[in-house]
């Protein structure tokens, strides 16, 4: 990852997959700012940290993760927001990436692999970044 | 009935003397045996429903039946559907957001 350190909201209601992601994003070098157990402190504590990126569960209380990401993606159209969930659904997957989604991550994964999507995903972005400043 | 033959499930009419069975139509379209108490495919009471019934309203029943098998698909179809989604691999996943490459 970047020598900036990536500020990371991480939102699941389950707090050892939280701890989970937690210890992945710090191992990439990555801060987590904020942490939300439902969709309704997600969107809050995304409105008031505006994190650089969003760690984003489905099926959480309050507010589903696809209303929070349709939210995020209305405040910021450039936020970087990764699905993490074990929904496998098509049409969820597809409601997701139209919505703004940069990744959508199945939970069935490794560490290795999580590692592996988060990391390259960063790196698209700010990829993706760079090349819309320029032009 | 007067001639006591024994007629198999699903007959409207006695197959020795050709005498209009009484049978029990639930609110489903079901045709029960006469004297069931409730309705064999979806456990209805069928006291109120009991009585024998014409020609005609065994036709009428029989195109009841047809409508509800219609509807009995219809619903079927709709819930295969919802319950038989498409499952993706992160493969899968991987292939839509190439596809759909996100422009920031």
């Amino acid at each position: 990852m970047e020598k900036r350190k990536v500020r990371v909201l991480i939102a699941d209601d389950e707090m050892h997959i939280r701890s989970l992601i937690r210890l992945i994003v710090t191992s990439l070098g990555a801060e987590v700012v904020a942490e939300a157990a439902d969709g309704e402190q997600a969107l809050s504590l995304y409105a008031e940290r505006r994190p650089d990126m969003v760690m984003l569960d489905i099926n959480m209380p309050k507010l589903d993760g696809i209303a929070v990401l349709k939210r995020i993606i209305e405040i910021n159209p450039r936020a970087l927001v990764i699905m993490l969930t074990s929904l496998n659904a098509l049409d969820v997957v597809k409601e997701c990436i139209d919505s703004g989604a940069s990744n959508y991550l199945l939970k069935n994964m490794t560490a290795e692999e999580l590692n592996r999507e988060i990391t390259s995903t960063w790196k698209d972005y700010m990829a993706a970044i760079q090349e819309s400043a320029k032009s | 009935m007067s001639c006591n033959h024994i007629n198999p499930p699903g007959y409207h009419f006695c197959g020795k003397c050709g005498e209009t069975l009484e049978v029990a139509r639930c609110r489903c379209g079901f045709a029960a045996a006469a004297g069931d108490l409730f309705c064999g495919r979806c456990g209805a009471s069928l006291v109120a429903n009991t009585g024998g019934i014409s020609k005609a309203a065994a036709d009428t029943g029989q195109r009841l039946d047809l409508e509800l098998l219609a509807q009995q698909a219809a619903e079927e179809k709709q819930f295969i559907e919802t319950t038989h989604k498409a499952r993706v691999t992160q493969d899968d996943i991987r292939k839509l957001l190439a596809a759909r490459k996100r422009r920031f």
